[in-house]
């Protein structure tokens, strides 16, 4: 009588584990959403990786024969100001924003997530001194933060990641101590101290994976916002420069041509828009997984 | 049925749609609340007690809910009666009090406002009338100078005022019929006593029913007149509280009685241990077949794996879910 | 109450002073001599030497840091390297004009907004809910400026109807405006969707229909009251980031706003009226963050007798 039960369970010791795994994969297949956003960034990213195989020959190489063509058959998204494919700097375009994208959540993430652990683990002194600059960072709208610092450290792709880098570090900071603090007051981190833990052994091996599931969805929207300023720097000139195809750049070139060649404006914006798209897309759809909590 | 009988629930079937499937929180039951009376309804958390409760005011969303059954108060089915009917029995004929008091009052909303807005609403008297009755109301359940709380937000008060001014609410228009749902198992030991005693004078002053969902039975000997025993969505047991007491029929009563702790108690081997009822409750979403008790029964017999036990009723006024009475 | 204001009154002071460091210290980290940077490109010898001595360049730091402190205290925020204006000129003409067209866009951005977060949490996976969802989410996906470039295509240069830039009218409101709306909206209907959902599934809100009200009176006086905590805090946010991050709006639409003043400062590498501008969006910033701090007292009744 007993046996019926208890012995199922002992049967199946896996059984508890594997079925969350399963629960949460079945919840990701369901969120269609999601899936389109992660479809998205796949095409993005197999864009980025095979440009040279899909656009064969050079984006920046300047054709002033067909300067400002209207998109035709041999250049299916029109050409722009010096004749060049627009398809062609957009495909490129997403290897120099690909790239942004991944520098720019690196640098939030690696001065970030070990500045929040210590800020919300030590607590004290050195917690105020890191709170007060991160409130003084987040004084000021992202995207200013970014050009303050481009300001500073002057244009240039380099400098783009590092500003709008810089800019995103202090939200990691402010979302890794959140979670730190309250994972810092459970039992199991009291009990790993009053063994004599290491306190960086602890950080790492107790309190980073709880943090994990935020940083990762931050991490996904912070590709997108990465994008997206990035793309605002280059569109007022500061960001990346011409000729390296960004497409914030191609849209500060196509300004000047509203009027009578609007494709140049219009098509790299359509290719940031879905690029940011899937990274929001998915960003939320692993917030759905991974803790609805945080759904904002 | 008895000429007083002001609850009648024949066959409630409550059904909730997830995505891991349907989960069949009340399967099927039926009971009785009559004027005057307490009934008691228990059983350890996901019995589907609960839902019981907030299926009668039908206060599931549906979907994902999905309710089917008679729930029939004063000769009339409420659930096949419209939301804007159904409004008109909740706060009214039909009240309910909720096991948390700090999370089921509004906290932005004062606590003569929360009770006035429903005596408005029923009662169609003026702003001012409606508060003065508050105040009555927060007087008549022993809160001290109930004017001035009135005016207070929840948070202000005490867990065991909070429950007072939850019980204060429910009764402002004089329902004949409460729904209590754990109203003491959030509060301090000493402070459930006085709760307990509360409800036990309103009861007779306002001639409210009541009917008590708990997990206490202590709780029930001392307040209820009559018991429904429930498990994993179905009423396996029904008795007048002193003969559920002194002679249980269904192995699950009996395990939970047993269970009680009881001090100088010795088992048969001289030893003194906390008795249980081994295994846990299976999940909603894997049923035992047969009879839903019967992994955990010591007294199972084969029909018990195979058929479900259908109600029996061995002697008056007391009702059983098992083979061993059939 | 009146703790509380004075409490928070108090802890914007080491932002504000953090403000002014940053401020400080980033003059000083450029390339180059700090007073030749502040005279700019076009500045003489006299110039030069003229702001060495406002400046206190040659005497210790923390002096020097006196010094900046007591001329901020002063407003004195130094003069325009491009237009030799005092900078605070500078700002106070362009002012009125970005917060002109904050205020349209938050207005714009509540005015749908908030009522499309709460109809989607009211009928939550719907038709309803995902057009609504989806328009938030396609409106924080898309890069502002290009909206901007794309609406002036449609609603100037084809369709005649507005203009395509530059201050005047009401007109010259609406394209700029809308754009900005457009990114704020997507935030404002997420975070009062997700407050509501939050609420309406409180026990409270059980409560509430359990005593037989109207829904309509659960979904506005209990639940929407209780849900207006962090839209507020949202929408606080939002604003602060419209004083000063509409700066590619105003770039697209050419107007002339606090966003566009940094950007050409930025660009013309004008130090003082870039320092002035920071400190300018800080304060305001800073400003906005203490106003929605007290509407939060003034909401909820646990924050104001803490």
């Amino acid at each position: 009588m007993h046996e019926t039960l208890q012995t199922q369970v002992i049967r199946n010791p896996h059984r508890q584990a594997d079925s969350q795994l399963r629960r949460r994969w079945a919840k990701l297949r369901r969120n269609k959403a999601a899936l389109f956003g992660a479809i998205l960034i796949l095409i993005y990213l197999i864009t980025a990786l095979l440009a040279p195989v899909i656009f064969p020959g050079s984006p920046s190489a300047p054709n002033l024969m067909k300067s400002l063509e209207r998109p035709s058959m041999e250049h299916p998204l029109g050409t722009d100001e010096l004749g060049r494919s627009i398809l062609g700097r957009i495909i490129y375009g997403s290897r120099v924003s690909l790239l942004i994208a991944i520098g720019v959540v690196c640098v939030g993430l690696l001065v970030g997530v070990p500045l929040g652990l210590i800020s919300g683990y030590y607590g004290g002194k050195v917690d105020f001194g890191i709170q007060r600059v991160t409130d003084t960072m987040l004084a000021f709208p992202g995207f200013l933060l970014a050009l303050s610092l481009v300001a500073v450290l002057g244009v240039g792709l380099k400098n783009t990641i590092i500003s709008v880098g810089i800019s995103m570090v202090p939200i990691y900071i402010r979302l890794v101590r959140g979670c730190t603090l309250s994972v810092k007051e459970q039992t199991y981190v009291e009990a790993a101290r009053a063994m004599g833990t290491r306190d960086v052994t602890i950080l790492i091996r107790h309190i980073l994976p709880n943090v994990m599931a935020p940083i990762t969805i931050q991490t996904s929207l912070g590709m997108g916002m990465g994008i997206l300023f990035a793309a605002g720097l280059g569109f007022l000139g500061v960001g990346v420069q011409p000729p390296t195809p960004e497409w914030g750049t191609m849209l500060s070139s196509g300004r000047a041509y509203l009027f009578n060649a609007p494709h140049v404006a219009t098509f790299p914006g359509i290719a940031i828009f879905f690029a940011v798209l899937g990274f929001n897309l998915s960003g939320d759809g692993l917030r759905d997984i991974l803790d609805p909590r945080f759904k904002l | 049925m008895r000429q007083d009988s002001l609850l009648s629930i024949h066959n409630l079937r409550t059904r909730f749609h997830t995505y891991e499937g349907v989960l069949t929180a009340v399967d099927g039951i039926g009971l009785e609340v009559y004027r005057g009376e307490t009934l008691g309804v228990v059983g350890e958390s996901g019995c589907g007690k609960s839902v019981t409760a907030l299926s009668i005011l039908r206060l599931l969303a549906s979907p994902p809910a999905e309710i089917q059954g008679e729930i029939l108060f004063d000769g009339k089915n409420l659930l096949n009666m419209s939301l804007n009917e159904i409004r008109q029995i909740r706060g009214n004929s039909i009240s309910m009090i909720f096991q948390e008091p700090m999370t089921s009052l509004n906290p932005v909303l004062t606590i003569g406002e929360q009770i006035s807005e429903a005596i408005k609403l029923h009662q169609g008297v003026t702003h001012q009338e409606a508060w003065s009755k508050a105040v009555e109301m927060l007087r008549i359940v022993q809160i001290p100078s109930p004017d001035i709380r009135a005016r207070e937000y929840p948070h202000k008060l005490s867990g065991g005022m909070r429950q007072r001014a939850m019980i204060a609410m429910a009764l402002s228009c004089h329902p004949r019929l409460l729904l209590a749902d754990e109203p003491t198992t959030a509060l301090d030991v000493t402070i459930q006593a006085q709760i307990v005693e509360l409800m036990e004078r309103l009861k007779e002053e306002i001639r409210t029913s009541i009917v008590l969902i708990t997990h206490n039975l202590g709780l029930i000997a001392e307040m209820a007149k009559r018991v429904v025993v429930m498990y994993m969505g179905k009423v396996v047991e029904e008795a007048l509280v002193e003969d559920l007491f002194l002679e249980p029929l269904h192995p699950y009563t009996h395990g939970l009685l047993e269970s009680i702790p009881w001090m100088g108690r010795k088992m048969k081997s001289g030893r003194k241990q906390l008795q249980e009822i081994p295994g846990m409750v299976p999940s909603l979403l894997e049923i035992p077949e047969g009879c839903r008790f019967h992994p955990r029964c010591s007294r199972v017999m084969d029909i018990c794996r195979k058929e479900e036990p259908i109600l029996i009723r061995p002697k008056e006024g007391r009702q059983v879910l098992c083979w061993l009475w059939a | 109450m009146f703790q509380y204001i004075l409490k928070r009154l108090l802890s914007t002071l080491p932002v504000l002073l953090g403000i002014s460091l940053l401020l400080f210290f980033m003059l000083r980290m450029l390339p180059g001599d700090p007073a030749q940077v502040l005279a700019g490109q076009m500045a003489s010898q006299e110039d030069i030497k003229n702001i060495r001595q406002q400046l206190g360049l040659d005497k210790p730091i923390f002096v020097q840091y006196g010094i900046f402190l007591g001329r901020l205290a002063k407003l004195d925020l130094g003069r325009s390297a491009r237009t030799q204006n005092p900078v605070i000129k500078e700002i106070w003409a362009r002012f009125p004009n970005t917060v002109l067209l904050a205020v349209t866009a938050i207005t714009l951005a509540c005015l749908f907004g908030i009522p499309a977060g709460i109809i989607s949490a009211v009928r939550p996976y719907t038709w309803i809910d995902y057009l609504f969802t989806s328009m938030a989410l396609f409106g924080i996906s898309m890069p502002v400026f290009w909206l901007g470039l794309m609406l002036i295509v449609v609603f100037s240069l084809v369709l005649h109807w507005l203009p395509a830039g530059g201050i005047g009218s009401w007109k010259h409101v609406i394209l700029p405006s809308f754009t900005l709306a457009a990114f704020v909206v997507a935030f404002i209907t997420r975070i009062t969707r997700a407050s509501m959902i939050e609420t309406l599934s409180q026990d409270y809100t059980t409560t509430a229909r359990s005593k037989g009200l109207k829904e309509q009176v659960v979904i506005v006086k209990h639940a929407l009251k209780n849900a207006l905590i962090p839209i507020i805090t949202v929408v606080g946010l939002q604003f602060g980031l419209l004083l000063g991050g509409a700066v590619l709006t105003e770039t697209v639409f050419a107007w002339p706003g606090l966003g566009r003043l940094i950007v050409d400062s930025i660009l013309a590498r004008d130090y003082p009226v870039i320092q002035g501008t920071i400190l300018i969006f800080g304060l305001l910033y800073i400003l906005v963050n203490l106003v929605v701090d007290l509407l939060y007292a003034f909401i909820d009744p646990r924050i104001r007798y803490a």
